[in-house]
């Protein structure tokens, strides 16, 4: 393992620690408690970022968590400012780790700033990048979290048999915490766009979707 | 390469006329612990050039020649080529040959040369006489092994030994050995015009990683000649004398790289290799030659069943390196990159076996003699009647002696346990064990191998008479095959001597059954302080390169890791336990490291006062990342509260005494 590596193992560590901290901290409603943490988190990912030295995939995921505490903070556009970031890191380098990408799509939904049609065509072109990525790396193939930015992706374009197919081999690999967290992000959009001033027209359908894939996600 | 792996120190010249004689002469010198070369024992320089071969033994691969002049001799055309050559030699060093003389016969620029008059002489006294001239020719020469190798281990250098095989020696192909060699001075340094790293970097990163009882190993971390110790040297050589097979068991037993050249499974080779699979593990390499070739069909015995067999039969090839070299420095590559990532890594079956037999006492307490003993033998249909007399003979003398055991071969225990499990159990735990070596089976000459390294008790050897007139007469079936079923001549008679087998005739009966269980009672009555030589010899070597059993942390971390290992705190989500599909099993597993890590944390912090320790201190930084490690799984959605709590409160007081990275 390489100085580089473990630097970025270390940090990456210890910000999710925080991350997770502010999470059991604001489930437990202690609101205040989770914001120290989550800035906490978020101080460590900006110095490391501002320190350098990275390589381009950790320079991504970076990114990536510096979106997800801003996010939590409710600093919305700085936090889709980061993923968008991390997005063009992705694309650019080319990586093909699809987090980021996947993610300002995500947020730019439940920010209210797009709508499903909008974001469409980045989902079709999202959903082709991932399946590419698994024929060709191997290393991508076996990572769970890529078959939840698929699934993901899938649900948002109404693919829901295959979205469910993606999620059911997320749900087989993943370690067993994870299924959570993905599914937190999609209830949250369907809200967004239920609250929308202008209800989007395809809230209700997802709103469905999402409960489908929630029963197919949840252990019996 | 520094040894040789064919020198003798002594060669004898005889006609058959003489041979009585001379054989009573050859047993004696043995009892010497000289080495010789006697071409009446060697067939398996047959099909090469005869010329070539004795030209070679008769001149340079010995320190001296014997020449037994009598009628016979000088008047035997076949014995004039190992003449010459001698004489030639003796020309270029005075004092190479020593003449005996049976007669008055004369032989032409030998008569003015004083040597030993054998008229008067019993073959013992000639004996005598002739290891008196030796050392005065040669003062050193007793003391002087014919097997080189270094003299003490030393931590800072990569040891390597070659066990070549008699096939190849008396043939006088250094198959192995001169393979061997290729790798070392071609694939172990760098090469610059190539701009190929050489293999010399990940062999020494293995080493310095492994710390030994004896310390750490500051091997250099680039390629210098000084810092290998090669050594080569056959089995036959091994055998010479006591002190060889000393100095031999030492050797593999502190390589830290041994190749066997398993040419024929021979039984003294099997037998060598038996001692390393139950001492070392290090990186060890087992090679065929005599033609043949990686991937083609070979009867192997059963121990090495499932063993990656190597070739060192030179690949065809009309031009450039032979690919036999890079094939070979491939594995040596791969063996230590392996070892020093897998902490279960292993070439050859045994080691583990021998050390995990369970944490009850009846697991792996002794089992008395009165209760079993092993029996390690062929299971070749051509035995059983042998067998068969055995075994009536040790039941019929039971009234008369305390050994009571049940007899048991590996083939009779009632065990649904794998076959190698089982055995090297048994071989661990019985006091007694006998061993028979006929029809020379080489898994019977391994198994022997481990007994005799690991056992503080001993155990009763036997052959059947009728197989060891066979080995020594050389005798062979209509394709030529030995009847005997091994062409080691020379090194089953080396053999021979050095452990005394108790040779038993087909109706031997009950006198062979009590002088079998004589010697049991004596091993299991005169117990563990009486060592035999190999174990000795074993446990000296042992104390110097045993590893050190793994730390607490270390060990619960691997096993950890094993189970679920961090993946860039979550970066990756990669499934690590085999069929993850099901819930309830990966959820096992990630608790279960979970709990590993927890106990870890928990013996830096208060066994080990880490947290408190200076902040360059390794063990901090341990600490420090071990603690985010498991406050990150206390902290997981969907925890309980009081696992929470814990992880909140481990990254607390891992952040107040954090170092951070420079």
């Amino acid at each position: 393992v390489s100085a580089a590596d473990t630097r970025f193992d270390d940090l990456v560590q210890s910000v999710d620690v925080h991350r997770r901290t502010g999470d059991v901290q604001q489930a437990r409603g202690n609101t205040e408690a989770a914001k120290t943490a989550w800035e906490a988190g978020l101080g460590e990912v900006e110095k490391g970022l501002l320190d350098g030295g990275w390589k381009p995939s950790d320079e991504a995921d970076l990114s990536g968590m510096q979106g997800g505490l801003l996010r939590r903070l409710g600093r919305t556009a700085e936090a889709l400012a980061s993923y968008r970031l991390g997005a063009d890191i992705e694309a650019r380098t080319p990586l093909k780790k699809t987090y980021n990408r996947s993610n300002a799509i995500k947020l730019a939904l439940i920010s209210g700033e797009s709508t499903l049609a909008s974001v469409a065509s980045g989902l079709v072109a999202l959903e082709a990048a991932i399946e590419d990525a698994i024929r060709s790396d191997v290393q991508v193939a076996s990572d769970a979290w890529t078959y939840a930015d698929l699934g993901d992706t899938q649900l948002l374009l109404g693919h829901v048999g295959e979205a469910a197919d993606a999620y059911r081999t997320f749900s087989e690999r993943a370690r067993s915490d994870s299924p959570t967290t993905t599914l937190s992000v999609l209830r949250q959009i369907v809200d967004t766009l239920r609250a929308r001033p202008e209800p989007d027209p395809d809230a209700s359908r997802l709103a469905a979707d999402v409960e489908r894939i929630e029963s197919l996600l949840t252990p019996r | 390469m520094t040894a040789d792996t064919s020198t003798f120190q002594l060669a004898l010249s005889y006609a058959d006329a003489d041979r009585e004689y001379v054989e009573k002469f050859a047993t004696a010198l043995e009892k010497h612990g000289v080495h010789y070369y006697d071409p009446k024992n060697d067939l398996s320089g047959l099909g090469q050039h005869r010329a070539a071969v004795i030209q070679r033994i008769y001149s340079s691969d010995t320190q001296h020649v014997i020449l037994f002049i009598s009628e016979a001799y000088v008047t035997d055309p076949n014995l004039r080529i190992e003449r010459l050559a001698a004489l030639d030699q003796n020309v270029e060093e005075p004092g190479f040959v020593l003449p005996a003389r049976f007669d008055g016969s004369s032989i032409p620029g030998l008569d003015n040369l004083i040597g030993v008059d054998l008229r008067d002489k019993s073959p013992e006294h000639a004996a005598d006489a002739v290891v008196d001239w030796l050392e005065r020719e040669d003062p050193e020469i007793r003391r002087r092994p014919a097997i080189k190798g270094w003299e003490a281990f030393d931590p800072a250098r990569l040891h390597c030994v070659v066990v070549g095989s008699e096939a190849e020696e008396s043939a006088g192909a250094k198959g192995l050995a001169a393979a061997f060699s290729e790798v070392l001075h071609h694939e172990f340094p760098a090469d610059e015009v190539k701009n190929k790293p050489g293999i010399w970097i990940g062999v020494s990163e293995t080493l310095r990683t492994l710390e030994l009882l004896s310390g750490r190993r500051p091997l250099p971390a680039t390629y210098d000649e000084g810092a290998v110790e090669p050594c080569a040297f056959s089995a036959t050589n091994a055998f010479a004398s006591d002190t060889e097979l000393r100095r031999a068991i030492r050797l593999i037993i502190e390589a830290d790289l041994a190749l066997f050249d398993v040419t024929d499974f021979e039984p003294g080779v099997m037998l060598l290799l038996g001692v390393r699979a139950a001492t070392r593990r290090g990186v060890t390499i087992v090679s065929h030659g005599a033609e043949w070739f990686e991937g083609t069909p070979l009867r192997r015995p059963f121990n090495l069943a499932d063993l990656s067999l190597a070739s060192h039969t030179p690949i065809p090839v009309k031009v450039g390196v032979n690919p036999r070299r890079g094939r070979l420095a491939e594995r040596i590559q791969v063996g230590f990159q392996q070892l020093g990532r897998h902490p279960d890594y292993h070439d050859l079956p045994v080691y583990d076996a021998l050390r995990r037999l369970g944490s009850e006492s009846s697991a792996w307490w002794p089992i008395p003699a009165d209760e079993e003993i092993l029996v390690l033998c062929t299971y070749d249909g051509a035995h059983e009647a042998a067998w068969t007399s055995v075994q009536q003979g040790l039941t019929d003398a039971r009234p008369d002696v305390k050994v009571k055991g049940t007899l048991s071969r590996m083939q009779d225990f009632a065990t649904p346990q794998i076959v190698s499990q089982a055995l090297y159990e048994k071989i661990r735990r019985c006091v007694g064990c006998i061993v028979d070596w006929t029809l020379a089976s080489p898994s019977t000459f391994f198994e022997l191998g481990v007994r005799l390294a690991i056992s503080q008790w001993g155990t009763v050897q036997i052959a059947s008479k009728g197989w060891l007139d066979l080995m020594e007469s050389g005798a062979t079936d209509g394709n030529g095959e030995p009847l005997s079923r091994s062409k080691a001549r020379r090194q089953v008679r080396s053999m021979r001597h050095r452990f005394q087998p108790i040779a038993y005739a087909a109706d031997a009966g009950v006198a062979l059954g009590q002088e079998v269980a004589a010697t049991l009672l004596e091993i299991s009555e005169s117990g563990p302080a009486k060592e035999h030589d190999i174990h000795r010899v074993a446990v000296e070597a042992m104390q110097r390169v045993e590893p050190t059993t793994t730390g607490v942390v270390l060990a619960l971390e691997a096993e950890a890791d094993r189970l679920d290992s961090p993946q860039l705190g979550g970066q990756h989500n990669v499934p690590q336990a085999l069929f993850h599909e099901a819930q309830s099993i990966k959820r096992d597993h990630e608790r279960a490291a979970l709990e590993q890590r927890l106990a870890a944390w928990f013996y830096l912090e208060h066994r080990l006062g880490a947290g408190q320790r200076s902040e360059g201190d390794p063990l901090r930084r341990r600490w420090v990342k071990l603690g985010l490690q498991v406050s990150r799984a206390l902290l997981e959605p969907g925890s309980e509260e009081a696992d929470q709590d814990l992880g909140i409160e481990i990254s607390r007081q891992v952040r107040a005494r954090r170092v951070e990275p420079t």
